[in-house]
């Protein structure tokens, strides 16, 4: 991901859930809300990379998009999730990832499981309209 | 791994392979919720200085 500066804070936009989320920020502790806004200025002015996520089959490709970590008195609690638009970035998130390693188990028995099959059927779907396109014949889904 | 009559109970990683599991999870948990978002998105964007200026974040003293 590379950042080409436009000019001060106009290389970064937040979606209506990001701003969402940061508002209960606000309410819940000052101090992860600049720590946040820090971290989006240097992603602004391209002093700061975001980590790409790894791009996973039953996920679809999302290697326009990357995280930041975001540390909480030294430690890893928020990410903020970018999309890449090509120089600029789109905040999509601000996912809150409180004892990751506690969490591991429920991550994956609970919303692996949940994320699963309409990810996998849209994938699937991708790849057969690819197919019917390569072999020229009419889609009738 | 263990486990009794060939049904495996419990593995042991090295930290580093669960840490890099952990990583991996977690990117599968974000992707999760960017589709979500993607899904339900309003189109309405904020730039970053509209965000700050909201919450009263004066982003050239950072």
């Amino acid at each position: 991901m590379t950042a080409r500066r436009r000019g001060p804070y106009q290389n970064v936009v937040l979606t209506a859930d990001a701003l969402a989320e940061l508002r209960q920020f606000e309410e819940r502790s000052l101090d992860v809300l600049a720590q946040v806004f820090r971290l989006l200025e240097q992603l602004d002015n391209g002093t700061l990379q975001p980590t790409r996520l790894q791009n996973f089959a039953n996920t679809g490709d999302l290697t326009d998009c990357g995280k930041i970590v975001v540390l909480v008195d030294g430690e890893p609690e928020h990410r903020i999730v970018v999309r890449d638009l090509g120089g600029s970035f789109q905040v999509s998130d601000v996912v809150a990832v409180d004892n990751r390693t506690n969490d591991l188990p429920c991550l994956l028995a609970g919303r692996l499981e949940r994320q699963g099959d309409p990810i996998r059927r849209s994938d699937a779907s991708r790849r057969i309209a690819r197919i019917r396109r390569a072999l020229d014949q009419p889609d009738e889904t | 791994m263990f486990g009794d009559r060939r049904k495996p109970e419990a593995v042991l990683l090295a930290f580093e392979t669960f840490r890099m599991l952990l990583e991996a999870v977690e990117d599968v948990v974000i992707a999760q919720r960017v589709r979500e978002r993607d899904g339900a998105d309003s189109g309405e964007r904020t730039s970053l200085a509209d965000a700050a200026a909201e919450f009263g974040i004066d982003l050239d003293s950072l």
